[in-house]
């Protein structure tokens, strides 16, 4: 299973390095998601930095992934937050920050560990005093 | 309360029946005012159409900061801005806070920015009278005067003065003020005032989060005369105040630095702000500290019997220190210095010529842990300079016909140095004052003048914006055109007075919210020109010797895109009535006020919320939603309030005094509508204080003592 997404994400980085350098990819990305704000209507994405498996069985109770946002407030921006399945909803990806006090939850096809079919993601982001709450919608892979 | 009530009645009752002798009373409109030495106050006081109160008129309203003092008066209007932090805003003619001019003996030493929480430092003791100027026309040549003017005149220290105040009420409020002029030699004398107040805070629906904050203030002035010779003069002056303002926590609670997170949803019973507050006090707390010094000199020479001159200079330090329930920090030094000479003189019997050159040189800076450190934003820092000059022409024509006729010429600079941004402007204001005796009962005025303001900050630039800062827009100074017509008559035992004043506004400045599209909120000068309107109808009667009646009825109309710039909704109409009677040896005044109802959704309120919760489940489909129930009223009732005042002479030198204010006890929060609310703002909402449209406190019991020391 993890063979198969390296080989896709693979692809997918040949098919970005000939398009050329896209000016806002986020260095050392996986995968880049894009999508719009559920408010502000503008262009959000979802960076998958890192995934993988804590376990030899590679069922999807073991799969995880590190991700960050676009989402910045000036030179702020949240943390990298690593996310595993909901244990009550196999839909839903779901991690909290280091801080223990940033979420996020990813939506996505029951089941499926192919982070391309993520549709959209909800941050809570605990910035200067307060919560900042994004939904970000319409995801897709980032075409170069 | 009510065995005090009732205990009163009873005592009152006997007393006055003790004493059946009485004084007789007169009802005197101060319409017109009584002119000095020919040169020097004609060209104000007889023409143009001032309004004056009297240090008695003043001591009657046992106030305690200056803002009360001057509420209510005709075409006056004092709104509290915001519940937590306690500034307040004296408007003219319906206009903008900061389109009131305020002078100090003929010194404009307030600026936009000390105005918000400077006004609760003014010492109130040693004020000899207040001038209010309804207008730019009206204002003739005082500075700026976009919606009019205030001018505190201080009281002479050769006035033999040994007054000594005390008020105290039911609820907690204390003033203490004392004023005493020493004859120092036959040409020196010096006055010295002190005041200290205590006002505590009130929550009416004992929710844990107050309605109006506790007050703190002391006052010091200090008043210096000297008469050189027979034909020079100097006068200086030194004034010291200290406001200290404790908001929303209902104790006294001196944050050292602002709390880590703003109250939310969670911290209110049910999400609900007229239920109890459970959360941390810390995030309910506004502290401002206010310092302000002012220091000031004149000089008058009397050239001959027909002319003077007049040599003012003075500065003015204001320092500010808070800490907001917004959760950020804010200090600021604002620096302004004044110079002005004058000179006037008669050039026959018919034409009084005056000519004035003043500059004004003002500088603010200001810092924020939170704001700029933490959060880089930009600092409002901003230097004003002006330099104006003037003629004014008092045109005596013959018994019936009087014209004042005034040029101003300002050249007005401004910059905001953390914005690279600045404006360059001269600005001409002409002004004219025409009045004409019908007869012996009726008089008219008609004035026409050009005011003007450069815009510099609202509301501290920073206040409420704390998430994106603001940017600057705005590249031309405020300027109005302001017409009134008044018709006055007086007879033996009654007066009348109608006025109109429209005043046309341009360029006026305002914040645009871009809250909705995470942007900075914008300060730019508004593209269309904004007609605000009052009209005022007055009467009063002498009934008998021993008691008269006024009333007094306004209108004030605002264009609905105004409307929605002022910080609080404006008062729309407005009746009062006034009755003073004598009964043997106390003196019973009553007054009823009576307001309007208001569409409160035109200014801005229809985003002012009860309830308020966001779904922070982050693997809810409806997460981040943010659920809006019980909108806060959106059209204010039609109320009354009844003060009621009862004063005796103890003895030659002692009064004493007894006051119910706000008899029947009516509050906005006690008809179930706080100053408290979920305030919807872009794609999010925060607490604030400020849905204001009534009274904050309801009814206070107050005595007072005022006599003269041995």
């Amino acid at each position: 299973m993890k063979m198969l997404i390296s080989l896709l994400l693979l692809g997918l980085s040949f098919q970005a390095l000939s398009a050329g350098p896209a000016e806002d990819d986020h260095e050392g990305a996986l995968l880049v998601l894009e999508g719009k704000d559920a408010v502000s209507r503008k262009e959000c994405k979802l960076f998958v930095m890192d995934l993988g498996f804590t376990g030899p069985e590679e069922t999807p109770e073991q799969f995880y992934a590190d991700v960050t946002t676009s989402y910045t407030h000036g030179n702020d921006k949240p943390q990298s937050i690593r996310v595993t399945f909901d244990t009550k909803n196999n839909s839903i990806l779901k991690g909290v920050g280091t801080n223990l006090k940033d979420e996020v939850a990813l939506f996505t096809e029951p089941g499926s560990t192919d982070l391309a079919q993520v549709k959209s993601f909800n941050l809570r982001w605990f910035h200067n005093n307060h919560f900042d709450n994004f939904r970000c919608l319409q995801l897709k892979v980032h075409e170069h | 309360m009510s065995i005090n009530f009732f205990s009163f009645l009873l005592f009152f009752a006997i007393s006055i029946s003790l004493n059946l002798q009485a004084d007789e009373i007169s009802v005197l409109p101060e319409i017109l005012v009584q002119s000095k030495s020919k040169s020097e106050g004609l060209k104000t006081d007889e023409v143009s159409s001032v309004q004056r109160l009297s240090k008695t008129k003043l001591e009657a309203k046992k106030a305690q900061t200056f803002s009360e003092v001057i509420d209510d008066e005709k075409g006056i209007d004092t709104q509290t801005a915001c519940a937590f932090c306690g500034t307040k805003r004296v408007t003219i003619n319906g206009l903008k806070g900061e389109h009131t001019t305020l002078l100090i003996d003929g010194m404009a030493l307030h600026s936009t920015v000390s105005g918000f929480y400077g006004l609760d430092a003014i010492p109130l003791q040693g004020i000899e009278s207040v001038d209010i100027y309804r207008g730019a026309g009206a204002a003739l040549a005082i500075p700026e005067a976009l919606g009019g003017a205030i001018s505190i005149t201080t009281a002479d220290p050769f006035m033999p003065l040994k007054d000594l105040n005390t008020v105290v009420s039911d609820d907690g409020q204390l003033s203490l003020s004392t004023v005493h002029t020493f004859r120092l030699s036959q040409k020196t004398a010096l006055l010295l005032g002190a005041q200290i107040s205590d006002s505590k805070p009130v929550d009416n629906d004992h929710n844990k989060v107050t309605e109006q904050a506790f007050l703190k203030t002391k006052s010091f002035l200090s008043k210096l005369n000297h008469k050189m010779n027979e034909v020079d003069e100097l006068s200086f002056r030194f004034s010291a105040g200290y406001v200290d303002t404790v908001g929303g926590n209902p104790e006294y609670k001196k944050l050292k630095q602002p709390a880590n997170l703003l109250a939310d949803s969670a911290d209110f019973t049910d999400s609900d702000v007229r239920k109890k507050y459970i959360g941390d006090p810390n995030k309910i707390t506004d502290n401002i500290n206010i310092e302000r010094y002012e220091l000031s000199g004149q000089y008058f020479h009397q050239l001959n019997s027909d002319s003077s001159l007049k040599l003012s200079l003075g500065q003015a330090w204001q320092i500010q220190d808070s800490i907001y329930s917004h959760g950020y920090d804010y200090k600021n030094t604002d620096h302004l210095s004044v110079i002005m000479l004058e000179s006037t003189m008669a050039l026959n019997n018919e034409h009084i010529l005056s000519i004035g050159l003043d500059h004004k040189n003002q500088w603010m800076r200001s810092n924020s842990n939170e704001l700029y450190n933490d959060q880089g934003l930009s600092k409002d820092n901003l230097q004003l300079q002006t330099y104006g000059a003037y003629l004014q022409d008092t045109w005596i024509k013959d018994d019936f016909n009087e014209f004042s006729l005034v040029l101003r010429a300002d050249h007005i600079q401004t910059r905001w140095s953390e914005f690279n941004k600045s404006i360059n402007q001269t600005v001409l204001a002409p002004r004219i004052h025409y009045k004409h005796i019908h007869n012996s009962v009726f008089t008219s005025r008609i004035g026409w003048g050009v005011g003007y303001r450069a815009p510099l900050t609202l509301f501290e630039s920073q206040h409420g914006t704390i998430h994106d800062g603001f940017l600057i827009e705005i590249d031309q100074v405020e300027t109005s055109n302001s017409f009134v017509y008044s018709l006055a008559g007086q007879r033996l035992e009654d007066f009348f007075e109608f006025s109109m004043h429209h005043t046309f506004i341009d360029n006026m400045a305002y914040g645009l919210d871009q809250a909705i599209t995470s942007q900075p909120l914008l300060f730019k000068n508004a593209s269309s020109q904004y007609l605000v309107s009052t009209y005022d109808l007055s009467y009063g009667k002498q009934f008998s010797p021993l008691w008269n009646f006024e009333t007094l009825a306004e209108i004030f109309v605002y264009p609905n895109g105004y409307k929605e710039k002022l910080p609080v909704a404006a008062n729309e109409k407005r009746l009062s009535f006034i009755s003073n009677l004598q009964l043997g040896q106390w003196h019973l005044k009553q007054k009823i006020n009576v307001i309007n109802e208001v569409d409160l959704s035109q200014y801005g309120y229809d985003k002012h919320y009860n309830i308020a919760y966001t779904d922070t489940e982050v693997t809810s489909p409806t997460f981040n939603e943010i659920v809006y129930a019980d909108q806060k009223k959106q059209k204010s009732p039609t109320y009354a309030t009844l003060d009621l005042d009862f004063e005796t002479q103890l003895s030659k030198l002692w009064n004493f005094g007894f006051s119910i204010k706000n008899v029947f006890d009516y509050t906005q929060t006690g008809v179930g509508d706080s100053p408290l609310t979920w305030a919807q703002h872009g794609s999010h909402y925060h607490l604030d204080n400020f849905h204001i449209w009534g009274p904050l406190r309801g009814r206070q019991l107050i005595l007072s003592l005022k006599g003269e020391l041995l």
